[in-house]
């Protein structure tokens, strides 16, 4: 009899599988493929044991300190890290307001801020991205525009970005407005906190900027001249 | 756990109930941790360097574990994926050596195997030929006399599942190691 065809089983049952009927009858009558058998079961111990001898393994002594140390130094890195994040999050959020509100769409009374004085116009929406920093106070109304009187004001900086000891900032004046710069800057030094009107209102809501008068022109008369070619004018004639 | 396995942690820099009990369970799985780490690599230093590594993660993650009972398990899996790592890197590098030194590996005969120490290396070849849930089964086996149903409590697996791989892993090693014994007696 070949027992080579129990080969597989004889694996399966070495290894802790089921041992089928089929091979049990063979075991009772084949004494070679018995000692096969215990010849697997020899391999798997040997291997058994040379598994659970190499893994029943202490960690050296010394192991201890440094799984101390390395953890220990994780969480002191963990703990050093939250005040870190905490000032990052907040210069990340102040960087994100400053770019929100003065990158893009920040207004232009906004602009000279930055420069000491601060004009408070009401400017249309269209022209407002193309104001000029040189003209922060418009003179002249716009027609059909919301127009509030052109006030100068001047906002108190940050005491922290500006010393005291510092020296005015330099304003850029439209021509012709420097008298009444000066003016409203005297009237600030005599009478602080009290803000007067820099300019005069030309204009307000309540009465506001005439239309310009219509200008007349004459239709004049005009003769279209004959075209041949028009099938229009050739029914015509 | 063998009882006589020395704690591998101390007192952590700060002392709240979280790190008490953190530094309790680490205690408590670390040197199984080591161990696993050691049937992968069986280098006693990378083993402890991977153990080290192991319990800064488990640290870290530590809070946002939701079952605190299986950090045992998550422990060990994590230094178990940690070894499995640190294994290829250094088979990356080594196979480049190897291929620098141009040497042929010797093959395996019966002498060899039969020569203790180049026998335990060939088991250890040939539970690293098995694929990795094989292999884990058959080296937290071999851990502690781990039975099957810690082993599945290990690996959140089922009893049986745990049980027909590892009668798989063995019938594997038993065909790639069997001509030990066999080759001879056939009839």
């Amino acid at each position: 009899m070949r027992c080579d065809r129990y080969e597989q089983d004889l694996n399966a049952g070495a290894a802790g599988g089921a041992i089928t009927p089929d091979l049990e009858a063979h075991l009772e009558v084949c004494a070679a493929c018995r000692g096969r058998r215990a010849e697997k079961q020899a391999v798997l111990g040997h291997i058994d044991q040379v598994l659970t001898s190499h893994l029943d393994v202490e960690p050296s002594p010394a192991l201890r300190s440094r799984v101390i140390s390395r953890v220990a130094q994780a969480e002191g890195k963990r703990r050093r890290l939250a005040p870190w994040a905490a000032a990052a999050a907040l210069a990340a959020g102040l960087g994100i307001a400053l770019l929100a509100g003065g990158g893009v769409g920040r207004h232009p009374s906004d602009i000279s801020f930055e420069r000491g004085i601060a004009t408070g116009p009401t400017v249309p929406a269209g022209g407002a991205l193309k104001a000029e920093r040189a003209t922060p106070i418009p003179t002249v109304p716009t027609a059909g525009a919301a127009v509030t009187p052109h006030v100068v004001r001047r906002r108190s900086p940050p005491t922290a970005a500006r010393p005291a000891a510092a020296p005015e900032p330099e304003v850029l004046v439209p021509p012709g407005q420097e008298e009444a710069l000066r003016r409203f800057v005297a009237g600030l030094r005599a009478e602080p906190g009290t803000a007067r009107p820099l300019l005069r209102a030309t204009a307000t809501v309540d009465s506001p900027v005439p239309p310009p008068p219509l200008i007349h022109i004459p239709v004049l008369a005009s003769e279209p001249l004959s075209d041949p070619a028009d099938p229009l004018e050739r029914s015509k004639s | 756990m063998n009882e006589a396995a020395a704690p591998l942690t101390g007192r952590l820099v700060s002392d709240t109930p979280l790190d008490r009990e953190f530094e309790e369970r680490l205690t408590e799985a670390s040197t199984l941790a080591f161990r696993v780490a050691y049937g992968v690599l069986r280098q006693r230093e990378d083993a402890e360097d991977v153990a080290q590594e192991a319990a800064v993660r488990a640290y870290r993650g530590f809070t946002s574990l939701r079952n605190r009972d299986q950090f045992r398990s998550w422990l060990v899996r994590i230094a178990w994926r940690l070894a499995l790592d640190r294994r290829k890197s250094e088979r990356r590098r080594g196979v480049r050596e190897l291929k620098a030194s141009t040497t042929s590996p010797v093959p395996p005969n019966a002498e060899e195997l039969a020569a203790g120490r180049q026998a335990e290396q060939r088991v250890w070849e040939a539970v690293d030929d098995l694929p990795e849930k094989l292999r884990i089964v058959v080296v937290l086996s071999a851990i502690e006399g781990h039975g099957m149903r810690e082993v599945a409590a290990l690996l959140g697996l089922a009893e049986g599942t745990v049980k027909s791989r590892l009668h798989e892993a063995r019938r594997r090693l038993l065909e790639r190691l069997q001509c030990v014994v066999t080759g001879t007696n056939r009839t």
